[in-house]
């Protein structure tokens, strides 16, 4: 409580938070990124580590020892111990929700009720975090709409386990879809945006209000026509976006693109053909937070990097 | 945002705690290290000072044993005087009698007495009484009960103290020998 107080009006320095390892799990590979981010051309490692089919499903860990020999292998190619990763989008669920301001005590609280109402989890089996994106005063009381990411605990648990177990230490966890959003999104960004995560097998879409995340949509994309499954998903995200109340800025909306970068073409390629398209579509700068692209080239290609969103996200989210 | 178990962020919130604690140890100890290594000129001073202090204060010492060893020198020296002093006639008897020899009319204004003084070949102590006379013979008659006492040795009374006849002042020399 003391140091709290302390923090709070001296902030302890940078060097006190240790540099960490941003991993970023899916069900064919690893992905680790390492970079300082004190450092304005900072030095950027990385490594890409495979997983067989069936060590990872649709985001859940079903053989534990073959990720902590994978862990391993990235344990000893980097310096560092410390890890923030991020919880594959599959174990995720991002609402928004607005909810009557008491006491702070009491954010988490009425946070916490609406969780069954919004999640197909039992409040005991969810880890949840919140971001309050607006404060609104009607009549003597304060409302508050917060963005919510809850998770499935046992699941996060095991991420956990397998991570200490092959010598690493955790240091912070974060939903992918958010991570992808501060790799990609620059962070005096303000305004609507749309974040397309394309792989061969997943399709994820973001929507992003000020960089922050509202809500998340996941696609299994089955042998067949990448584009046609795509658009179909874009529209039900579009869908989605109307009950947000932002279809008054479709128009000047952005389109961040990132993920494997052969399927990333194929997105945007679909977005410009699709009908009433008036959107910036492109596919994104990942180091768009970290160094200037145009002066600092970075060891990785633009096509690599594409791919590694999630993790450079992770090295830049915040400890606590 | 932070999806960590609550257990994980309590271990994290105690690991930042370490470190704080860890650093502010560490810059805590870096400032009095540094304050050690600058108070180290003014401790060797201080340590010069000090013995060159001891070093006096030893002579001091031994001087006062000096002095100490050397006091039965110093008591004979003043028993040596004291002695002296007791073979001597004493100043008190002298003035005592003289006063008794005293006429009325004859006023003493200074004695002087001057010891270890020759006087025609002999050591003795001189005095000298000045005064005022109301006439002349109160003056004679002092010179002689001077001379008829067997205490002086001589008396002068100079013959230039019995010029007037009234209010003579004069100056008689006495000798006594040791």
């Amino acid at each position: 409580m003391v140091l709290e107080t302390i923090a709070k009006y001296f902030p302890p320095p940078s060097f006190l938070k240790p540099t960490h390892i941003g991993i970023s799990f899916s069900d064919s590979n690893i992905k680790a990124v390492y970079f300082d981010r004190l450092f304005s051309k900072p030095r950027i490692e990385s490594i890409v580590v495979s997983l067989e089919k069936g060590v990872i499903v649709e985001g859940r860990i079903s053989n534990a020892e073959s990720v902590v020999k994978a862990l391993s292998t990235i344990r000893q190619k980097f310096a560092s111990p410390f890890v923030f990763f991020t919880i594959p989008d599959e174990l995720t669920y991002v609402f928004s929700v607005s909810i009557p301001v008491i006491s702070p005590h009491n954010i988490t609280e009425s946070v916490a009720f609406s969780i069954e109402e919004n999640v197909p989890l039992l409040l005991s089996d969810t880890i949840f975090d919140f971001k309050p994106i607006k404060i609104v005063q009607s009549n003597s009381e304060y409302k508050a709409t917060v963005v919510v990411a809850a998770c499935v605990k046992k699941e996060v648990e095991k991420f956990v386990d397998v991570i200490h177990r092959s010598g690493l230490e955790v240091v912070g966890c974060i939903h992918e879809s958010q991570a992808i959003a501060l790799s990609v999104v620059p962070k005096d960004f303000k305004g609507t945006v749309h974040v397309v995560h394309a792989r061969k097998n997943r399709i994820g879409i973001y929507l992003l209000k000020d960089n922050v995340v509202l809500f998340s949509t996941i696609r299994s994309v089955l042998e067949g026509d990448y584009k046609k499954q795509f658009l179909d998903e874009y529209e039900k995200f579009l869908e989605y976006c109307s009950k947000y109340n932002i279809s008054e800025e479709m128009p000047k909306v952005s389109i961040f693109v990132c993920g494997d970068f052969e399927y990333g073409k194929s997105a945007i390629e679909s977005l410009l053909d699709y009908k009433g398209s008036t959107k910036d579509a492109k596919l994104s700068n990942v180091w768009s937070n970290v160094l200037e692209i145009e002066r600092d080239t970075p060891e990785i290609s633009y096509e690599d990097s594409l791919a590694l969103a999630g993790p450079i996200g992770a090295v830049l989210a915040s400890t606590l | 945002m932070n999806l960590l178990p609550d257990t994980q962020k309590e271990n994290l919130k105690k690991g930042l705690k370490l470190r704080f604690t860890v650093v502010a140890l560490l810059l805590l100890s870096a400032a009095f290290l540094v304050g050690l290594i600058m108070l180290l000129p003014s401790y060797f001073l201080t340590l010069a000072h000090i013995s060159q202090n001891a070093v006096a204060e030893s002579k001091i010492q031994e001087n006062s044993n000096e002095n100490i060893l050397n006091l039965p020198q110093e008591v004979d020296s003043k028993l040596k005087f004291f002695q002296s002093s007791l073979n001597e006639e004493r100043s008190v008897d002298v003035v005592s009698k003289i006063v008794s020899l005293l006429p009325d009319k004859v006023k003493v204004d200074s004695l002087s007495f001057v010891r270890h003084q020759v006087y025609k070949g002999e050591a003795g102590m001189v005095i000298t009484i000045s005064g005022l006379s109301l006439d002349r013979d109160s003056l004679v008659s002092f010179g002689n009960a001077l001379k008829q006492s067997t205490y002086f040795s001589s008396v002068e009374v100079p013959v230039s103290s019995l010029t007037k006849e009234r209010n003579l002042p004069f100056s008689i020399n006495i000798f006594i020998k040791d």
